[in-house]
C-alpha cells in the first residue's frame, strides 16, 4: 500500500518535493524518488550500512539476460509496441513474483497422468521446502518412491531451478524411469552409454553399475566427465547399494558435485546401522559425527540393527529422511492367496531324481578321485534340479564336460542324462498348462505372469504354451531398453501371458495382471517377494493369486509350502517380509554365498540324507523360526516405527 | 492460464515510447516549437533472486538522461503515447550499459536481497560448521590411532628385547610387523592432506548450494521525449 502524504495540506502551489510517499513498511520517500517499482514491489529499502551482513563465503553469482539485445535492437529500430500490452503483462507478473514453495505449481500439468496420492504430493514438498532437497526417501516398497521423485524433479525444472539433471539407477530400471518420466511428467530423459554423452545430455540417466567402472590402471573414473559436471540435481534410486564406502560405486556418487541430492531406497538399512550411516554420510558429511563417534553413540556391539539411542538417531534421521509407511497413506492392502499346485512324477521321473540325489551325495568326485565338497555341489546344482528338467539337463550336462570331474562321475551323469531321453512325459509342464488351462477358463481376458529361474526352461515352457494358441510374450535379461518396452506393451495389450525370468523383471509394473505361476521357485524368499512385488503395486485392484508348482515327494514340495505359504502369503503387506528376515539376519549371504535361508535349506537337506520325513521336520523349525520372527517383529513394529517413521 | 498469457505476452510490449504533455501551460505551448525535443530512457529489470528452492522476482528500474541516472516522478506528468519520428535516440546501448552497473546497486539494497543473504548465511554457516567440525574430529582421530599404534609399537619392541620364549617371540614378531604395516598405511595414506581436500571440496558444494544467483533481464525499455521542464530533471 502506498499512501501519498502532503506536507503542506491545502497549499495550492505544492512542489513535488512536499509530497512524500509512505511506503508498506513506513518509510518515506519523497514523490520524485517513487518508481514504478515502488507499485509492483512493496520492498522495503535497506540502509547501506546493512550491507555488512553479506558474508564473505556466500557465492552471489550474477547472470545477465542475452534476450537483453534484442530489445536494445527494437529501440535503435524505433519499433515501439502499445503501452497497454506492458499494462497488462505487468498484471501476472504480480502473481508470479513470489514463488513460495507451499504448493506444487507444476501439479495442474501431471495430475491426470498421476493417481492421486496425497502422500507422494507432501512427500515432494517436505523435500523441497524443507530438506533443501538433500534427503533420504525410505518409504516403504509400493508408495511410489519414483513419482514422489519425478514430482520433485518436476517442480524444480517448472520453477526453472535447475538444469543439469542426473538420476542413476540400477540397469534394470533404467528403461521404466525413462518411461515414467516421458509418460508421467513429460521429461526427455536421455541414457548415458558413452563418456561423451555427460557432455551434451542436460538430462542425464545412467546406470551406476555401468559408470562407477574405475580403471585402476589409470586410476580414474572412466566416467569421470561426471565428476567435472556442477549437478543441480541428482537421484540415486535403490540407493541401499550405496550402503558400502569402499566401493567405486559410493566413491563414485560421492565425488560428483551436486547441489540436491535424493537418495531413494525403501530399506536405508538392511543389516547393519552402518549402512545408514554410510548413506547419510553421502548425504551430509558428518551427520551422524564421524564413524567411530557414530559408533560409539548409535551401536550395540551385538546387535547391529537397533541403535542404542534411538529417539536421538532418530530425530537425527528426521532431518534429512522421509519414510511412510502402507499404513499411513491411502495405499490399500492387496491380499496374497498361495495356491500351491502337486506335481506328481512318473516313475521313471523320480527315478532320474534320485540319481541326481545320488551322484550328489555319493559319486561326486573330482579328477583325483577326491570327494567334492558336498555343501557347495548340493548349493549349486540342488536347485536346478529340483525346479526343471531342463536346468538339470544343463548342470548334467556340463559335469560331463568338465575335465575337472572324476570319470566315474562323468558316468554317472551321462545315465541319468540317458534316462532322460527316455522321458516322453513331462509332469511338471503338464500341470503348468492344466493349470493355465484353469485359469484362462474362468475368465478369457486375465493375464498370468509365469517366472522360471532358468532361461532354458523359460524357451521350454514357451516351445509347450504356443501350440496350444496362447499368446504368449518371453522376457528375459539382455534385452534391450525398447524391446522390453515393446514386450511389456505387447502383454499388456494383447497377450495373456508373459513368461519371464528373474534376470530384467526387476522394477516392472504388472500391476494389471493379478496371476503369477512359480514354474520353479527361487530358495531366497527375497527373490519371490520381488516377483510378487510386480503385481502387488499401486493399481493392482484384484486379489493376487500366487500359483507354485510344488513337486510331490521332493524337496521343492517343503519348500514352496515354506516359502509361499508360510512366508509371502501370511497377511504381509508388501515390504514386511523383507524387513522380518532383516531382522532375523536371514537377509544376507551365509558362508556359501548363497542367501542364509537358502543355506538353512540346503543344510537341512544335507543334513537329512534324503530323507524326507527329516527334511519336513527341519523345515517345520525353520518355519517356527520365521513364526517368531514374525511374531517379534508385530511386537517391534512400535519400536522400529519409533526410530524411523 | 496465466502462464499462456505470461508467453504470449513475453515478446510483446518491451518497447514503449511516450511523449510527456503533463504540466502543460501556455508559456510552454508557445516556446515549444523553440526548444529542441529532448528524451530520457527508463529501463525496467526483472530481478530473479534464486537460492535454494526459492525464487523470487521484482521488478526495478532505472532513468538514464544524458548518460546519467536521473531521479523521477512520472505520476507528476501526463503522457501520451509518442511518435517514433518526432524523435531520435543514438546512446542506447551506453545508456543500457549504465543501467545494468546502477541496478546492480539497487538490487544490494533491497530487502529481499537482504532476507535472502540471511536466510543463506544462517544455513551456510551451520552447514560448513558441520563440515570442519566432522574433518576436524577425523584428523584427530587419525592423529590418535598413529599416535596409539607407535606407542604399542615400542611397547612390543620393548617386550621383545625381554622374550625368551620362542611362541611369543614369533608372536610378537608378527605383532610388530602387524603395527609397522599399520603405521606405514597411515602415514602414506596422507589422511592430513586428503581430509584437508575433501573438507574443501564439501565446503565447495555446500557454497555452490547455499550461493544466491542473481538473475537480470530488461523487461522494458520506454523513451519518454518532451518540450519543456527540462530543468527539473536534471
Amino acid at each position: 500500500m502506498i499512501i501519498i502524504k502532503k506536507k503542506k495540506k491545502g497549499d495550492k502551489n505544492l512542489k513535488k518535493t512536499d509530497i512524500k510517499v509512505v511506503t508498506k513498511y513506513g518509510f518515506e520517500k519523497p514523490i520524485w524518488a517513487v518508481t514504478l517499482e515502488d507499485l509492483y514491489d512493496e520492498d522495503e529499502i535497506i540502509p547501506q550500512d546493512d550491507e555488512k551482513i553479506v558474508k564473505e563465503h556466500i557465492k552471489i553469482i550474477e547472470s545477465y539476460s542475452n534476450k537483453d539485445k534484442k530489445i536494445l535492437q527494437k529501440i535503435k529500430n524505433k519499433k515501439f509496441e502499445n503501452q497497454n500490452i506492458l499494462k497488462l503483462k505487468l498484471k501476472p507478473f504480480e502473481i508470479y513474483k513470489k514463488e513460495k514453495l507451499d504448493e506444487l505449481l507444476s501439479y495442474p500439468l501431471i495430475k491426470n497422468n498421476l493417481e492421486y496420492l496425497p502422500h507422494q504430493q507432501e512427500g515432494a514438498i517436505r523435500i523441497l521446502r524443507d530438506m533443501d532437497c538433500r534427503a533420504l526417501l525410505a518409504d516403504e516398497v509400493g508408495l511410489g518412491k519414483t513419482i514422489t521423485a519425478g514430482m520433485v524433479l518436476k517442480e524444480l525444472i517448472f520453477r526453472r531451478l535447475v538444469k543439469r539433471v542426473l538420476i542413476l539407477t540400477p540397469p534394470s530400471l533404467m528403461n521404466q524411469w525413462k518411461e515414467e518420466l516421458k509418460e508421467k511428467f513429460n521429461l526427455d530423459f536421455k541414457f548415458i552409454n558413452t563418456t561423451s554423452d555427460w557432455v551434451k545430455t542436460k538430462y542425464c540417466l545412467a546406470s551406476l553399475d555401468r559408470v562407477k567402472w574405475f580403471d585402476k590402471k589409470l586410476k580414474k573414473f572412466k566416467h569421470d566427465k561426471a565428476h567435472e559436471i556442477y549437478w543441480d540435481l541428482i537421484i540415486v534410486d535403490e540407493a541401499h547399494k550405496l550402503k558400502d564406502r569402499r566401493t567405486d560405486r559410493w566413491k563414485f556418487v560421492d565425488k560428483l558435485q551436486k547441489k540436491r541430492l535424493l537418495l531413494l531406497t525403501a530399506t536405508p538399512f538392511q543389516n547393519d546401522l552402518l549402512e545408514l550411516y554410510n548413506l547419510l554420510y553421502l548425504l551430509k558429511r558428518g551427520h551422524l559425527g564421524t564413524l567411530s563417534k557414530f559408533k560409539e553413540k548409535y551401536l550395540l556391539q551385538e546387535d547391529k540393527r537397533h541403535p542404542l539411542n534411538p529417539e536421538e538417531l532418530k530425530t537425527k534421521l528426521d532431518e534429512v529422511m522421509i519414510r511412510r509407511r502402507r499404513d499411513q497413506t491411502k495405499v490399500k492392502y492387496n491380499k496374497r492367496i498361495a495356491k500351491i499346485i502337486e506335481v506328481n512324477l512318473t516313475k521313471e521321473e523320480y527315478q532320474i531324481y534320485e540319481n541326481i540325489i545320488e551322484l550328489l551325495m555319493k559319486h561326486y568326485l573330482n579328477w583325483k578321485e577326491e570327494k567334492i565338497d558336498t555343501k557347495m555341489a548340493i548349493y549349486s546344482i540342488l536347485p536346478k534340479i529340483t525346479s526343471s528338467s531342463r536346468s538339470s539337463i544343463q548342470s548334467l550336462k556340463k559335469i560331463v564336460n568338465n575335465p575337472k570331474y572324476h570319470l566315474s562321475t562323468k558316468n554317472f551323469a551321462k545315465e541319468i542324462l540317458k534316462n532322460y531321453k527316455k522321458i516322453k512325459i513331462n509332469s511338471k509342464i503338464k500341470r503348468l498348462i492344466e493349470v493355465v488351462d484353469n485359469i484362462l477358463s474362468k475368465d478369457k481376458q486375465t493375464k498370468i505372469i509365469i517366472y522360471t529361474k532358468h532361461p532354458a526352461t523359460l524357451k521350454y515352457i514357451v516351445s509347450k504354451l504356443k501350440p496350444k494358441k496362447l499368446q504368449v510374450v518371453e522376457f528375459f535379461g539382455g534385452l534391450t531398453p525398447k524391446e522390453k518396452n515393446k514386450r511389456i506393451n505387447e502383454f499388456k495389450n494383447n497377450a495373456q501371458i508373459l513368461i519371464s525370468t528373474d534376470t530384467g523383471s526387476e522394477g516392472l509394473n504388472l500391476q494389471f495382471c493379478n496371476n503369477i505361476i512359480n514354474y520353479d521357485l527361487p530358495w531366497n524368499p527375497m527373490l519371490v517377494e520381488q516377483r510378487i512385488g510386480r503385481l502387488d503395486r499401486i493399481g493392482q485392484k484384484k486379489e493376487i493369486n500366487v500359483y507354485a508348482l510344488a513337486t510331490k515327494k521332493t524337496i521343492e514340495e517343503n519348500i514352496v509350502d515354506l516359502i509361499v505359504k508360510k512366508m509371502c502369503c501370511i497377511g504381509l503387506v508388501m515390504g514386511e517380509l523383507p524387513i522380518i528376515l532383516i531382522n532375523m539376519g536371514l537377509d544376507s549371504i551365509g558362508k556359501s554365498g548363497s542367501n542364509k535361508i537358502q543355506e538353512k535349506l540346503m543344510n537341512a537337506f544335507i543334513e537329512s540324507k534324503d530323507n524326507l520325513e527329516k527334511f519336513a521336520k527341519s523345515i517345520d523349525e525353520v518355519e517356527k523360526q520365521i513364526n517368531k520372527g514374525v511374531e517379534k517383529y508385530q511386537i517391534t513394529k512400535k519400536l522400529n516405527s519409533n526410530l524411523l517413521d | 492460464m496465466v502462464t499462456k498469457l505470461i508467453k504470449s505476452l513475453n515478446e510483446k510490449g518491451q518497447t514503449t515510447l511516450f511523449k510527456i504533455v503533463g504540466n502543460s501551460n501556455k508559456l510552454n505551448k508557445k516556446t515549444t516549437k523553440k526548444i529542441k525535443k529532448e528524451h530520457f530512457s527508463r529501463f525496467t529489470f526483472l530481478v530473479s533472486l534464486q537460492y535454494l528452492n526459492e525464487k523470487e522476482k521484482f521488478l526495478s528500474e532505472v532513468f538514464i538522461k544524458n548518460n546519467k541516472v536521473i531521479k523521477i516522478d512520472l505520476k507528476s506528468f501526463k503522457t501520451t503515447t509518442g511518435k517514433s519520428k518526432e524523435i531520435e535516440i543514438d546512446n542506447i546501448d551506453t545508456e543500457y550499459e549504465i543501467a545494468k552497473k546502477n541496478i546492480r546497486k539497487k538490487i544490494k539494497k533491497k530487502k529481499k536481497y537482504f532476507n535472502a543473504i540471511n536466510l543463506l548465511n544462517e544455513k551456510l554457516e551451520k552447514e560448513i560448521e558441520r563440515i570442519y567440525k566432522h574433518y576436524m574430529d577425523q584428523s584427530t582421530e587419525k592423529d590418535f590411532e598413529l599416535e596409539n599404534a607407535k606407542k604399542r609399537l615400542s611397547q612390543l619392541k620393548s617386550q621383545l628385547n625381554h622374550s625368551r620364549e620362542h611362541k611369543e617371540i614369533i608372536n610378537l614378531r608378527k605383532n610388530i610387523k602387524f603395527k609397522e604395516e599399520q603405521i606405514k598405511s597411515l602415514k602414506e595414506d596422507e589422511y592430513k592432506k586428503r581430509l584437508e581436500n575433501e573438507r574443501q571440496f564439501f565446503v565447495e558444494d555446500e557454497k555452490n548450494k547455499y550461493s544466491l544467483n542473481i538473475k537480470i533481464e530488461l523487461f522494458n525499455i520506454s523513451i519518454f521525449y518532451h518540450n519543456q521542464i527540462l530543468k527539473d530533471f536534471s
